[in-house]
C-alpha cells in the first residue's frame, strides 16, 4: 500500500511540475477566455441584436441607392434607415450621386424584374467579394415589398415555424433549437471531454513506455511489484487528470456564466451544474478505461515511438461519438445515441454530449456507469496480467492481435523473449 | 548460514533454456563472483533471486526463506542495463528510488548528501539526469544500489564507465561492505577484478554450473605442474626433475617431469647454489581458465 502511495505521489508531482503540462493546463482555458474578453471589449456593446460587431464589419457605413424601374419598392421597412438606401428616379441621377460620392453604390432593379429577377449592382471600386456579400439589405427590402409591405407577414415568412418542442418527459428542458449555439455548446462540452480523457490516458502510455525506454523498469522491479506500480500510476495520473478537468471545466463554466451575455447564450442552452457532477463520474470511469488500455500498450511495446503508433487503435472507439456528434446533438434520445451512451468505450463522451443537450433518463446514466465499472474491473485485471516483469523488461513492435490476445488473458508466449 | 540459497532452479523462455538446474549459495561476508559468457543465464539467475522472475522449477531461499516485500529493502541491485529517470533532477530521482527501498525522507536526505559528496555529484544534484555524463550516471546508479545499506548487494559490471580513481573507490566500498559482514554478488567480465575482489566464484555456461568454489581452489585445480622462478643469476642448463626451461620476461617457467614434485625442484636448485628471488607454483590466470572452460563447454555442448 505504502509503495502504491509513493508511486502515486511521485507521478503526480512529476507530471504537474513538467513545463509542457503546466503550459497546456493554463493555455487551454486562457485562449478562449482571451477571445471572449476581446469580443466583449471591442465588439459586444456596439450591436443591438446581440451579435458581435466584430463579425459584421464596415458595410454598415456603406450608403447605397436604387433605381426601381420595375416599381416594386413602395416603402422601406421601419428598421432600415432612410439614408442607407436612397431612391433615385433614373440612372442619370444615381450615377451622378455615385460620382459625387453621395452614395457608394446603387442597385438597378430592371423593368422586367418580376419575370427575370434581374438586378444590377453598380459601384465605383469594383470588389467582387464585397458585391456578393452586400446584397443583404436590398434583398430584405425587395422581399418586404413583394410581401405587401407588412412587417408581421414578413417576419412570419422569414421564420415560418416557431417550434415549441413538447416532450412527454416532463424533465425535458425547452431548447432553442434554432440557435446555432444549440449545437456548439454540446459540441464544446464533447470536445473538451474528449481531449481530457485522451490527454490523461496518453500520459499513462507515455509514462510506461518511457520507463521502459529509460530502462528504469528493472530497478523498479527490484523494489516493487508490477501491480503496485500499475496501481500507483493509474491513481497518480488519474489525480492529474482530475485536477486538469476541474481547472478546465471550472474555467469553461465560469466563462459561460460570465461571458454568457457576451455570446448571448440563453440560459436554457447552458449546461447546468448537474452536467459537472455527472461529468466527474464519467471522466473518472472513461479515464480508467482508456488509461488502463494505454498502460497495456505501454507494457507491450519497447519504446515511445511504437507506443505512439499504437495509440490510434486504442482511441478508435472514443472517436465514434465524435463522428456522429451531429446526430447525437440533434436527437439525443434516439436509439443510436442511447446505445452509444451505454457501450462502455463510447459511453463517456456520448453521455456527456447528451447531458449537455438536456437531461438523460436516470436509468440510462446508471446503466452506463454500471457497464463502465464492470469494464474497468475486467480491464485492470487483464492489464495487470500484462504488467509482468517478462513483458516490462522486453517489448516488441506493437501487434494489435497480440494485444487483444493478452487483453483476453491469453499467455503471450511469443513475446517471452530471451532476456539474458 | 547462507544469505542466498539457490536449489536446482531452471527457467525457460520459449525455445531457450536460460537457466538449467542451477544451485549455489552466497554467504555473508563474501564477494561472490557470478561469471559466464554472454547469454549464459547470469542476468536471468539474478532476476530470479530478486523475485523479478519466477523460476519454472527449483527453489530460492533468501535471508532464510522466500522473497518477501520486506526483504526487498535488504537488497541493493545494480542491473546491467543501467536506467534512471532521465527528465527529472538527479536528487528527486535518487530520493524516489531510495523511498521505494523503504527509507523515510528524513533518513534519505543526510545519507544522500554523504553519497553525493563522496561520488563528487553534489553540484549535479539539481541537474536533470539526462544532462549528466555516462560516468556520473553510473555513479548515481551505484548510490541507488547502496544508499539503503543493503545486506545483500547484487551488482552487474560495477566498474564500466568509471575512471581508475572511482574504480578504486567503488572497490574500497565493496570491500568495506564485505568486512561489515554483508554479501556481494558481482557479475563481471573483468577477470582481473574478480581475482582481486572475489572470495568464491560460480561460472555458468548455457545456464549450467561449470565451476563453483573458492577462487583459490579453482585456480589450484587448474594449476599445471609448472613452477615460476626468478633467479639472481642464470639458471643451470639442466635441473633434476625439470623437463623444459622457458624464459619469459626475466622469469623462467620450469615444466616439470611427470612425477617430479615442486618441493624437490626447489631443493635441487638450492643444492646447486642458485640464488632465488622468487619461486612459485604457476597459477593460471582466471582469464585463461574462463576461456579454457567455456571453449571446452562449447565443444562438449555442440557434440
Amino acid at each position: 500500500m505504502n509503495k502504491i502511495f509513493l508511486v502515486l505521489k511521485y507521478e503526480f508531482i512529476n507530471t504537474i511540475t513538467r513545463r509542457s503540462f503546466l503550459l497546456t493546463l493554463i493555455l487551454v482555458p486562457l485562449i478562449p477566455a482571451l477571445i471572449l474578453g476581446g469580443i466583449s471589449l471591442f465588439g459586444g456593446e456596439e450591436s443591438a441584436d446581440g451579435e458581435s460587431g466584430l463579425f459584421q464589419p464596415s458595410q454598415e457605413q456603406l450608403k447605397e441607392g436604387y433605381v426601381d424601374q420595375a416599381g416594386i419598392i413602395t416603402e422601406l421597412p421601419e428598421d432600415v434607415e432612410a439614408d442607407r438606401l436612397v431612391p433615385y428616379p433614373n440612372l442619370e441621377a444615381a450615377r451622378q450621386a455615385v460620382s459625387s460620392g453621395e452614395i457608394d453604390a446603387y442597385y438597378l432593379i430592371q423593368s422586367d424584374y418580376l419575370q427575370s429577377g434581374a438586378v444590377q449592382y453598380v459601384r465605383e471600386d469594383f470588389n467582387p467579394l464585397a458585391a456578393l456579400e452586400e446584397t443583404g439589405l436590398i434583398n430584405y427590402v425587395i422581399r418586404f415589398n413583394l410581401l405587401g409591405v407588412d412587417q408581421q407577414r414578413f417576419d412570419a415568412y422569414a421564420n415560418p415555424l416557431e417550434v415549441e418542442r413538447i416532450d412527454l418527459n416532463p424533465d425535458d428542458v425547452e431548447r432553442d433549437q434554432s440557435s446555432p449555439l444549440a449545437f456548439y455548446v454540446p459540441y464544446g462540452v464533447t470536445m473538451l471531454f474528449y481531449v481530457l480523457i485522451l490527454t490523461s490516458a496518453s500520459l499513462m502510455m507515455n509514462n510506461v513506455a518511457k520507463e521502459k525506454e529509460n530502462r528504469v523498469m528493472e530497478i523498479l522491479m527490484s523494489s516493487i511489484k508490477p501491480n503496485q506500480l500499475l496501481a500507483g500510476k493509474i491513481l497518480g495520473l488519474g489525480l492529474v487528470g482530475l485536477l486538469q478537468m476541474i481547472l478546465w471545466v471550472g474555467s469553461a463554466y465560469l466563462m459561460l456564466r460570465l461571458g454568457g451575455s457576451t455570446l448571448n447564450i440563453p440560459p436554457s442552452l447552458q449546461p447546468g451544474p448537474q452536467v459537472i457532477f455527472w461529468g466527474i463520474i464519467f471522466f473518472v470511469l472513461g479515464y480508467l478505461i482508456y488509461a488502463t488500455l494505454m498502460a497495456g500498450v505501454g507494457a507491450l511495446v519497447p519504446n515511445m515511438k511504437e507506443a505512439t503508433q499504437a495509440t490510434f487503435y486504442i482511441i478508435l472507439p472514443i472517436l465514434v461519438p465524435l463522428f456522429m456528434i451531429g446526430i447525437i446533438i440533434d436527437r439525443p434520445n434516439a436509439l443510436v445515441p442511447v446505445i452509444l451512451s451505454l457501450i462502455p468505450f463510447t459511453a463517456p463522451n456520448t453521455m456527456m454530449t447528451r447531458l449537455a443537450v438536456g437531461p438523460v433518463p436516470l436509468w440510462q446514466l446508471l446503466t452506463a456507469i454500471a457497464t463502465m465499472i464492470l469494464t474497468v474491473v475486467i480491464l485492470i485485471r487483464a492489464v495487470a496480467g500484462m504488467f509482468r516483469a517478462q513483458l516490462l523488461l522486453t517489448g516488441k513492435k506493437f501487434n494489435l492481435r497480440l494485444y487483444f490476445k493478452a487483453l483476453f488473458g491469453q499467455e503471450i508466449e511469443t513475446l517471452n523473449e530471451r532476456i539474458d | 548460514m547462507s544469505l542466498v540459497e539457490v536449489h536446482n532452479i531452471s527457467k525457460r523462455f520459449g525455445e531457450t533454456q536460460a537457466v538449467d538446474n542451477l544451485s549455489f549459495e552466497v554467504r555473508p561476508g563474501e564477494i561472490f563472483g557470478l561469471l559466464g559468457p554472454n547469454g549464459a543465464g547470469k542476468t536471468t539467475s539474478i532476476r530470479m533471486i530478486l523475485d523479478i522472475f519466477k523460476p519454472d522449477s527449483g527453489e530460492i531461499n533468501i535471508f532464510g526463506g522466500k522473497m518477501e516485500e520486506e526483504k526487498k529493502k535488504l537488497v541493493g541491485y545494480l542491473p546491467e542495463e543501467r536506467g534512471l529517470y532521465q527528465d527529472i533532477p538527479l536528487q528527486r530521482c535518487l530520493t524516489f528510488l531510495a523511498a521505494l527501498k523503504g527509507m523515510s525522507e528524513t533518513e534519505i536526505a543526510p545519507r544522500l548528501n554523504e553519497y553525493l559528496e563522496q561520488f563528487d555529484l553534489l553540484e549535479a544534484r539539481d541537474k536533470k539526469v539526462k544532462e549528466l555524463s555516462k560516468g556520473m550516471q553510473q555513479k548515481a546508479q551505484l548510490i541507488t544500489t547502496l544508499i539503503h545499506d543493503p545486506q545483500l548487494v547484487i551488482i552487474d559490471e560495477p566498474f564500466t564507465s568509471l575512471d581508475p580513481v572511482n574504480t578504486e573507490m567503488v572497490k574500497d566500498m565493496l570491500e568495506a561492505k564485505r568486512n561489515e559482514g554483508k554479501a556481494i554478488i558481482m557479475s563481471t567480465h573483468q577477470m582481473n577484478q574478480v581475482e582481486e575482489l572475489c572470495d568464491r566464484i560460480l561460472l555458468i555456461d548455457h545456464g549450467k554450473r561449470v565451476l563453483y568454489g573458492t577462487l583459490k581452489e579453482i585456480q589450484q585445480s587448474f594449476a599445471s605442474q609448472d613452477v615460476m622462478v626468478t633467479p639472481l643469476v642464470d639458471l643451470p642448463e639442466s635441473i633434476e626433475g625439470v623437463r623444459e626451461i622457458r624464459k619469459t620476461n626475466g622469469r623462467y617457467r620450469l615444466v616439470l617431469e611427470k612425477h617430479a614434485k615442486p618441493n624437490l625442484v626447489l631443493k635441487n636448485l638450492i643444492n646447486n647454489g642458485t640464488d632465488l628471488v622468487e619461486f612459485e607454483i604457476a597459477v593460471p590466470p582466471l582469464n585463461e581458465i574462463f576461456i579454457q572452460v567455456v571453449k571446452k563447454q562449447d565443444r562438449g555442448g555442440n557434440g
